[in-house]
C-alpha cells in the first residue's frame, strides 16, 4: 500500500481504497446474494432483484429476523471505487502484484460492461407462428400506451406514451395527454402494475370505477415479472369538453379500445413496449427434437428467413445455444408452443436483446484468467522455492544429526 | 532430535486408527444378513440348474432403447434391480430348497428368472422398504422383520390394491402442493417398484398368443399354426393382420360385434402388450434407420392394427425370435439356445442402424465397477495412512506404509479417472452434465490436487486427505447413483436441450466444478489443520511452539491458502463463462438465478478470505476457519440451490438432499464454534502479568 495519507481528502481516498472496505463490501455482497437467493423462493427472482440488487438499502430476511443492509447500488458503487482506488491506483506496483492488477482490470472491465448493459440494453421477445413474420419485438415487462387512427389501412402512425409518464399514477393521481394531431385529450389514471379484470356482478361495491360492467382489481405483483398484467383507467375528452368517454385499459386485452373523435375512429391500447428491428424474421418451421423414445427435448430450433432492409432474404436456423447476431441485435430460441399435448398452431418464442456490451464478458474473462493464473503460478513457484530451500537446509543439517545419533 | 509434528500426536492417531478400523468394518458387520427364518417355497416348475454363462452373456447383450438411448439389457437390468432392491445383487437363500440351492444372482440372472421363471422369482425378497410403517399402512404384517427390510413380490402382491389406495392419497396430497412425509414418499416408491416389476415380468409373455378353444374356420385357415390352441408368436399374428382388417372392413355394421368376438381369444394377450405400450421397454429396432424411436411390442401392435405405420417383416421376425425365448421357458438349455439366437439377430439389426457400437465398452464399464473398487482403494489407503501416523516418520515401517498409501490412492484415482473417461466415451460428451457426474469429477480432481500437493509438501497430510476425500466422494457417488436409478432409471440418460453443448460443458461446467473441488479440498484440509493445531495447543499448555514446528504449521496453512487460490481462479473463470453461456442460451449475462448466485457466493467468499489475509486481518487460523465455512458455501452452491425450485437450473432437483445439507451446515457451524472456543482457550496470546 501507499504511504499513510495526512490530509482529510487523502484519508478519504485511502479509506475508499482500503482492504477493510473491500472485505466489508464483499461480505455485504455475499449476504445480499445469499439472503436474496433464499428469498427468491417466496418472492421470485424479479422482485428480489429489485429489492436486493437494484436498491440503496434493503431490509433483508434472515430467517425470522430482518436485517438492514446496504443495497446493490451502494455496494456496487463503493466496490467500483474501492477496486479503482485500492486495486488499481494505490496498490503497490511490483512484480508480485502484476497478476492482481491484471485481474482487477478484468473485473473493472466486466463491471463497466455491466453498467453499459444496465443503461443501454433492451430485452424482449417476438412470438411467431409458422408462416408469420415480424420486424418488431416487445419487452417482457415494460408497458406503453399506443394511440393510432383505426381507420388507417397498412402502416399506421402511432402516438406513444411511455410507462414513465403514467406508472406513477396510482390512487387518485391522473395526467392529461394532448397532441396537436389528436382531436381529443386523453386522461390516464389509477395505474396498477398487476391487476385482474372483473365483472361488476355480485361483487357488492366495486373497489374501482365500473366501465361497461367491468372493473380492474389491483393484485400483488407476481413472482415472475412477465406474469404481471398492468391496468389503467382512461378518459377521452373531445369536442371542447362536451363529450367525455371513460374506459379501462387492461394489459392482457387482445383488442384495443376504439372510439370516435373528430370524425375518425381512434384506437388506444395498453401493451408491452414495442421496439423495431432493422430486419424482419419470418418463421418457416419450429422444430422440437426429442431424445429417442422419450418426450424430453434434446434441441429446440426455429428455421427462419431474415429479410434485410434492402429486401434480401437469408434462410437460417436459430437454436438453443446458437443465437442469431445481426446489427447489434441478438435473437435466441427461448420457448415454443403449444406445450406438450396441447392443441393449436405451432409457434416459436424468440428472445431478442440489444446489448452493446454483449462481448465484454469474453474479454474480461480472458483478462481475469490471465491475472489470476499469473498470481497463482507466482505463489506456487514461490512456495516451491521455499520448500526447496527448507529441504536443502534440512539436508545440510541432517549429517550432523545422524553423526550425533551414531555417536550416541 | 529432529522435530516430527505428527509423532507427538501418536496417542490421538492411535485412537483415529482404531476408529477408522471400526468404521471400515462396521458397514460390513451391519450389512451382514440377519439370521431370519427362511421357509421352503413351493414352485411348480423351478429352474433346475444355474444359468450358463452363455445365456447370461447373450441375454445381457440384447440391445434395448431406454431413457433416450440404446444400451445393453444388462445395464437396463442393473438399474431396475438397483431401483427395486437398492443394490445390484440378490442371494437366493438355501432355505428356499430350490434345485439350484444357495445362489448369487446378478441383475441379468435375476431378470432371466423374472422373465422365464416368474413363479420362482416372485419369491425373491428384493423389494426394499426403508420404513415398515409403509407396510403397516397396507396391512402387511410379517414377524421378525427389521424396520428397513426386503420383501418378495409374492408377499406384497395380495396388498397391491391397498398400496394403490395409499399411493393415490399421497398423489392427491402432492397435487395440492402439500409436503409428503417419508412414509408417503416411500409408498409411492414401492408402488413404482411393483409397476416396474410387473412390466419386466410381462415383457416376454405378451409376445405369445393363441386362437382360443374354438376358433372360426377362416381364422384357423389364416393361422394354421394355432391349431388346438397352440401358442403362436405375436409377430406372426401381426404379419397376417391386414387380412383380419379386411374381414373387419367387409363385415356388416350389424355383424361387427360377432366379428370382434371371433378375435377375442387372439386379442386377450395382445391387449396386455398394447396396454403397456407407453411404459414397456423398446426392444425392436426399426428397419428404417431414419426412424429413431425403437418399438416395444405394444407399439408394434398399435401401428399394425391402427395401420398408422408400415412395419417391416424383419421387425415381426425379431419379435418372433424374442417370443421363441418365452416359448422355451421351463428348460434352461432350450431357453439359452433361443436367447443366443435372438440376441444375434437383435444386435445385427441394431448395428445395421449404426447403433449399439459401444455395447462392449458399456458392459466393461459396469462389470469393472470402477467407482466401488476405487472406494475400496481409498478406504484401505486411509486405514494405512492412519496406521502410518502411529509410526515414526523416518522409520522403515512408516515409509512402507506411506508407499502403500501412495500406491492405493493412485490406483483409486486411476480407477476413478478410468470410469469417468469411459463415461465420456460412451456419451460422447464431457463428464460433468449431471449431479452424479459432478460428484465423480469433483472427487477425482480433489484427489489429484491432493496428490500434487503431497508431492510438493511431503507432509503426509494431503496424502491422507486424498484417501479420505476419495472414499467420501466415491461413497457419495454410489448413494447418488441410487437416487438417479429411482428418478431417472439410468445415470447416462438424455440431457435437456440447453445442456446439449459439448463446448460449454467442457469449459464452464468443468472449470466451475474444479472450483468446487478446490473449495471442498481446502475445507477438508482446514478441518485437519484446526484439529491438529488445537491439540497441539492443548499439549503445549500455553508454551509457544518452537520455530520448526511453527514452520510446519505455516507451510500446511500455506498449502490450504494455495488450494483456495487455485479454487478462486477456477471459480471466477467458471462463473463468468457460465454468464457467457447464459448470454448465448437465454439472452442475458446475469439473471440472479440461484445457481448463478451460488457460484458468485463461492467467488465472493474466497475473495473475502484472500483480501482478509492480504490485509492482515486474519492469519493461518482465521484462513482455516473461513476455509471450513467455505465448504458449506460450496455445498450450498453445488446442491442446495437446486432444491429451491426457482430459476432455470431446476433440472438438478433431488429429493431428500436437504436433510443431509442441513446436517452438514450444522456440523460446520458447530465446528467453527468449537474452533473459536478452542482458539480463545488454547491459542490466543495472553498478556503476561507483570510482577507487582
Amino acid at each position: 500500500m501507499a504511504k499513510k495519507p495526512k490530509t482529510a481528502l487523502g484519508k478519504l481516498f485511502a479509506a475508499l481504497g482500503s482492504f477493510w472496505l473491500a472485505i466489508a463490501l464483499l461480505v455485504n455482497l455475499f449476504l445480499l446474494t445469499w439472503l436474496g437467493t433464499l428469498e427468491q423462493v417466496d418472492k421470485g427472482i424479479h422482485a428480489v432483484q429489485g429489492q436486493y440488487f437494484e436498491s440503496w438499502l434493503v431490509l433483508a430476511k434472515a430467517g425470522p429476523l430482518k436485517v438492514l443492509l446496504p443495497g446493490g447500488y451502494i455496494t456496487m458503487g463503493l466496490l467500483v471505487l474501492n477496486l479503482f482506488i485500492g486495486g488499481l491506483v494505490r496498490i503497490r506496483k511490483t512484480k508480485s502484484t502484476v497478476g492482481i492488477i491484471i485481474a482487477h482490470v478484468g473485473i473493472a472491465l466486466m463491471m463497466a460492461g455491466g453498467l453499459v448493459e444496465h443503461m443501454y440494453s433492451i430485452y424482449g421477445r417476438v412470438i411467431l407462428y409458422e408462416g408469420q413474420a415480424s420486424a418488431q419485438f416487445e419487452e417482457y415487462a415494460g408497458y406503453e400506451v399506443a394511440i393510432w387512427n383505426a381507420d388507417t389501412l397498412g402502416a399506421v402512425e402511432e402516438f406513444l406514451i411511455p410507462a414513465s409518464d403514467f406508472a406513477g399514477l396510482g390512487g387518485a393521481g391522473s395526467r392529461t395527454f394532448q397532441r396537436a394531431e389528436l382531436p381529443f385529450d386523453l386522461i390516464l389514471k389509477r395505474y396498477m402494475n398487476n391487476c385482474e379484470l372483473k365483472e361488476a356482478v355480485g361483487v357488492g361495491v366495486p373497489s374501482a370505477p365500473v366501465v361497461d360492467g367491468h372493473f380492474l382489481v389491483e393484485r400483488p405483483d407476481e413472482k415472475e415479472e412477465e406474469s404481471n398484467f398492468a391496468g389503467l383507467y382512461a378518459t377521452v375528452v373531445t369536442d371542447g369538453g362536451s363529450t367525455v368517454i371513460d374506459s379501462l385499459l387492461f394489459g392482457r386485452a387482445v383488442h384495443p379500445w376504439v372510439f370516435e373523435a373528430g370524425g375518425k375512429k381512434w384506437a388506444v391500447k395498453l401493451r408491452h413496449t414495442v421496439h423495431s428491428m432493422p430486419f424482419s424474421l419470418k418463421l418457416e418451421k419450429f422444430i422440437k427434437d426429442d431424445h429417442p423414445g422419450i418426450t424430453m427435448a434434446r434441441s429446440f430450433s426455429s428455421d427462419v428467413v431474415r429479410v434485410d432492409a434492402d429486401g434480401t432474404e437469408h434462410p437460417l436456423r436459430i437454436e438453443m445455444n446458437e443465437p442469431l447476431r445481426k446489427d447489434g441485435y441478438i435473437i435466441y430460441q427461448a420457448s415454443y408452443g403449444p406445450q406438450q399435448g396441447m392443441p393449436g398452431r405451432p409457434y416459436s418464442v424468440l428472445a431478442v436483446s440489444k446489448n452493446p456490451s454483449d462481448r465484454i464478458p469474453w474479454l474480461s474473462v480472458a483478462v481475469i484468467a490471465i491475472g489470476l493464473t499469473w498470481t497463482f503460478l507466482a505463489k506456487l513457484l514461490g512456495f516451491l522455492a521455499k520448500q526447496k530451500r527448507s529441504a536443502l537446509k534440512a539436508a545440510q543439517a541432517s549429517p550432523s544429526s545422524s553423526e550425533g545419533k551414531s555417536a550416541a | 532430535m529432529k522435530f516430527q509434528p505428527v509423532s507427538r500426536l501418536r496417542s490421538i492417531a492411535q485412537w483415529v486408527a482404531v476408529a477408522v478400523a471400526v468404521l471400515v468394518s462396521a458397514p460390513r458387520a451391519l450389512a451382514a444378513p440377519a439370521q431370519r427364518q427362511v421357509q421352503k417355497i413351493v414352485v411348480e416348475n423351478p429352474r433346475q440348474k444355474p444359468w450358463p454363462d452363455e445365456a447370461v452373456a447373450a441375454f445381457g447383450r440384447i440391445p434395448v432403447q431406454d431413457r433416450g438411448r440404446v444400451k445393453p439389457l444388462s445395464t437396463f437390468a442393473g438399474f431396475r434391480m438397483l431401483n427395486i432392491n437398492g443394490k445390484r445383487v440378490y442371494r437366493v437363500p438355501e432355505g428356499f430348497e430350490l434345485p439350484t440351492g444357495k445362489e448369487k444372482l446378478d441383475p441379468v440372472r435375476w431378470l432371466l428368472d423374472v422373465c422365464l421363471f416368474p413363479e420362482q422369482a416372485r419369491h425373491y425378497e428384493i423389494f426394499v422398504v426403508d420404513d415398515r410403517a409403509v407396510l403397516d399402512a397396507i396391512g402387511l404384517q410379517m414377524e421378525g422383520r427389521k424396520r428397513r427390510d426386503r420383501y418378495s413380490f409374492a408377499q406384497l402382491q395380495p396388498h397391491t390394491r391397498k398400496l394403490e389406495e395409499e399411493a393415490q392419497k399421497a398423489f392427491a396430497k402432492r397435487s395440492r402442493e402439500e409436503k409428503l412425509d417419508s412414509v408417503e414418499s416411500q409408498t409411492i416408491a414401492l408402488r413404482e417398484s411393483i409397476i416396474q416389476y410387473d412390466l419386466l415380468e410381462s415383457m416376454l409373455p405378451t409376445l405369445q398368443t393363441s386362437l382360443g378353444e374354438s376358433p372360426s374356420e377362416r381364422l384357423l385357415e389364416l393361422f394354421p399354426e394355432g391349431k388346438d390352441n397352440a401358442p403362436m408368436p405375436l409377430g406372426l399374428v401381426l404379419s397376417r393382420w391386414p387380412v383380419v382388417v379386411e374381414w373387419m372392413k367387409a363385415a356388416e355394421p350389424s355383424n361387427q360385434t360377432e366379428v370382434l368376438k371371433e378375435f377375442s381369444a387372439l386379442e386377450s394377450t395382445i391387449n396386455v402388450a398394447w396396454g403397456n405400450r407407453q411404459y414397456a421397454v423398446a426392444l425392436i429396432p426399426p428397419a428404417d434407420s431414419s426412424v429413431e424411436d425403437w418399438r416395444n411390442p405394444g407399439e408394434l401392435i398399435d401401428h399394425t392394427m391402427g395401420e398408422s405405420m408400415t412395419i417391416a417383416e424383419s421387425e415381426y421376425g425379431l419379435l418372433d425370435e424374442l417370443a421363441a425365448v418365452w416359448m422355451a421357458r421351463g428348460s434352461v438349455d432350450d431357453a439359452t439356445a433361443a436367447i443366443v439366437k435372438a440376441q444375434a439377430s437383435l444386435e445385427a439389426a441394431a448395428t445395421a442402424r449404426g447403433e449399439f457400437t459401444k455395447a462392449s465398452l458399456e458392459q466393461t464399464y459396469y462389470k469393472g465397477d470402477f467407482f466401488y473398487r476405487a472406494l475400496l482403494c481409498f478406504l484401505f489407503a486411509f486405514v494405512l495412512a492412519a496406521l502410518s501416523w502411529t509410526t515414526a516418520r523416518g522409520g522403515k515401517l512408516g515409509k512402507r506404509l506411506n508407499m502403500g498409501v501412495w500406491g492405493l490412492t493412485t490406483i483409486g484415482l486411476v480407477l476413478a479417472v478410468a470410469g469417468v473417461t469411459i463415461r465420456c466415451v460412451l456419451l460422447s460428451r464431457p463428464p460433468v452434465a449431471t449431479l452424479y457426474e459432478t460428484v465423480l469429477f469433483i472427487t477425482s480432481v480433489a484427489v489429484f490436487v491432493c496428490l500434487l500437493a503431497e508431492k510438493m509438501t511431503k507432509e503426509r497430510i494431503a496424502l491422507a486427505s486424498a484417501a479420505a476425500l476419495g472414499a467420501a466422494g466415491m461413497f457419495l457417488s454410489m448413494k447418488y447413483e441410487l437416487v438417479e436409478a429411482a428418478s431417472q432409471g439410468d445415470t447416462m440418460g438424455g440431457l435437456v436441450a440447453v445442456l446439449n453443448t459439448n463446448f460449454w460443458l467442457a469449459t464452464h461446467v468443468t472449470t466451475v466444478t474444479m472450483g468446487y473441488s478446490a473449495g471442498l479440498l481446502a475445507a477438508a484440509l482446514a478441518h485437519v489443520w484446526i484439529v491438529m493445531r488445537l491439540f497441539r495447543g492443548a499439549s503445549d499448555r500455553g508454551q509457544p511452539m518452537d520455530a520448526e514446528r511453527a514452520g510446519w504449521y505455516r507451510r500446511f496453512a500455506r498449502m490450504i491458502y494455495g488450494v483456495l487460490c487455485f479454487g478462486l481462479l477456477f471459480s471466477v473463470v467458471g462463473t463468468i463463462l457460465g454468464g457467457v453461456w447464459a448470454n448465448d442460451s437465454w439472452g442475458r449475462f446475469w439473471g440472479w438465478d440461484p445457481k448463478e448466485n451460488g457460484a458468485l457466493m463461492i467467488v465472493l467468499f474466497e475473495l473475502v478470505i484472500l483480501h482478509a489475509r492480504m490485509g492482515g486481518y486474519i492469519k493461518d487460523f482465521g484462513v482455516c476457519v473461513l476455509a471450513v465455512m467455505g465448504g458449506a458455501v460450496v455445498a450450498f452452491s453445488w446442491w442446495h440451490v437446486n432444491q429451491l425450485g426457482v430459476g432455470l437450473h431446476s433440472y438438478g432437483f433431488t429429493a431428500g438432499v436437504l436433510k443431509t445439507l442441513w446436517a452438514y451446515y450444522g456440523f460446520v457451524g458447530a465446528f467453527v464454534l468449537v474452533s473459536g472456543l478452542g482458539y480463545t482457550m488454547l491459542l490466543r496470546p495472553r498478556p503476561k502479568l507483570e510482577a507487582a
